[in-house]
């Protein structure tokens, strides 16, 4: 999708608007669980962002994503009201556990490519590993839980997870090391332009039932 | 409460499966979303994150019809002892049994609002708190009386299977099938199948999983573990 602002206009405005755009996209995916919905919120939210920077003639940078999440709130919640009565209902078992609707749509922003690679090193894991993982993944279970159920000390069951995520990370981002995005010293995956990021304290952030 | 520190790998890792699981509270989703927007590497982990945890949530739902390794073992020894005394028929009709509604993401259709829709909607309601017989009832009226649609009738078959009526949910699977391309397509082949091993129609309804299998839907897996678990009972 274009986000129909030209290169003239990334380049003059010197903010990175593709990874604004593909944000923008995920974000707008995991609250409407579909693709074209997405890719339309998200043109949306963009253009009126970039009339309002224009509006306002605003110069911080860093004033671009904020903005941009405020108009996306309400845009989203627009096109959640105008779609529900056309959404299909989940069933009890998905509205019971783990947001999977949201889950599932998120993963078609998966390349099949990188979706393989992913799935072939999860063959790879050992049993133990993968129950940890869907334990902690699909179950949402608390790593003291998950450690007192597996009858190990907790440091264990965190390594052991910390080493099959490492083993799929490695797999997900192959050769590309996701580092590279941001240096832009690798090859930027499309839509993943070196960024310019804004600052962000990620200290505020608390985490229900992660360590 | 994650540490203080900048945007570095675990804080990343932590809050990016948080954020995938909606285990964020509301201000801090609000946060890591504005942070989000301008961060590449963040996005790859929401990306990556949502690739495990679709992974996990896919596995574990196919565990029970898995055919290969200890599970298919101790799955071969139970199917052993069980067809001695019920024989191939109850073993297939026993992989073609639902437990319960379908499990879906929400997809959303786009279309004019006319009555219909709001018979869908009662229809789904009932469909929700498990009241099949009336979600049938009104399923079957928008069927009749509104243009074909195929939410409408995939929910219907989906209705009748819930209610052990697999002839009649097969038919409406099968109109389903007949729509071709739409969202629906998939699932349609999979309890389509699903009705035709309870019917003992064990060709048929492997050519359905077979044929979801090798497509790349996120059915796939379910749909060749299962086939294996047919198979595996005429092998035996």
């Amino acid at each position: 999708m274009s986000t129909g602002l030209g290169r003239a206009a990334t380049e003059r405005d010197g903010f990175d608007w593709e990874t604004l755009r593909a944000g923008l996209r995920l974000v707008a995916l995991r609250r409407t669980r579909d693709e074209d919905a997405a890719d339309e919120a998200a043109q949306e939210v963009l253009a009126r962002t970039v009339a309002l920077l224009r509006e306002r003639e605003i110069t911080d940078k860093n004033e671009v994503a904020r903005i941009a999440h405020g108009i996306a709130r309400h845009v989203l919640a627009d096109e959640n009201r105008k779609w529900a009565r056309f959404r299909k209902f989940l069933s009890v078992q998905d509205a019971a556990g783990p947001p999977r609707g949201a889950i599932d749509a998120l993963a078609k922003l998966i390349s099949q490519e990188e979706r393989e690679r992913l799935r072939r090193a999860w063959d790879k894991l050992s049993p133990g590993e993968r129950e940890i993982l869907r334990r902690t993944f699909f179950d949402q279970a608390a790593p003291g839980a998950l450690a007192r159920e597996l009858h190990e000390p907790p440091e264990r069951t965190r390594k052991r997870k910390s080493r099959a995520l490492a083993h799929l990370r490695e797999a997900f981002f192959g050769m590309r090391e996701p580092s590279d995005l941001e240096s832009g010293s690798g090859a930027a995956a499309p839509g993943h332009a070196p960024a310019s990021t804004p600052i962000y304290d990620m200290s505020a952030i608390s985490v229900r039932d992660v360590e | 409460m994650i540490a203080s520190g900048a945007c570095d790998e675990q804080l990343r890792s932590d809050t990016a499966r948080a954020y995938v699981a909606g285990a964020l509270s509301p201000d801090d989703e609000s946060s890591f979303e504005r942070h989000l927007l301008g961060c590449a590497r963040c996005q790859d982990e929401v990306r990556f994150m949502s690739g495990v945890a679709a992974l996990a949530g896919s596995r574990r739902r196919a565990r029970p019809w898995i055919a290969g390794g200890i599970l298919a073992a101790a799955a071969a020894v139970v199917i052993a002892a069980v067809g001695a005394r019920d024989g191939a028929a109850s073993q297939l009709a026993r992989l073609g049994a639902t437990a319960g509604p379908q499990p879906f993401a929400g997809m959303s259709i786009r279309a004019e609002v006319t009555p219909m829709d709001s018979l869908f909607e009662l229809a789904m309601t009932a469909y929700a708190r498990r009241d099949y017989p009336t979600a049938e009832r009104l399923l079957r009226e928008v069927v009749t009386r509104g243009s074909p649609e195929p939410p409408a009738d995939f929910f219907l078959a989906a209705s009748l299977l819930l209610q052990n009526r697999p002839a009649e949910a097969a038919d409406g699977f099968t109109r389903v099938v007949q729509y071709g391309e739409t969202p629906y397509l998939p699932e349609a082949r999979f309890y389509l199948a699903k009705a035709l091993l309870q019917l003992g129609a064990r060709d048929a309804a492997l050519h359905e999983l077979r044929t979801l299998s090798v497509n790349g839907h996120e059915l796939a897996a379910h749909a060749a573990a299962l086939a294996d678990s047919v198979e595996a009972i005429e092998a035996r």
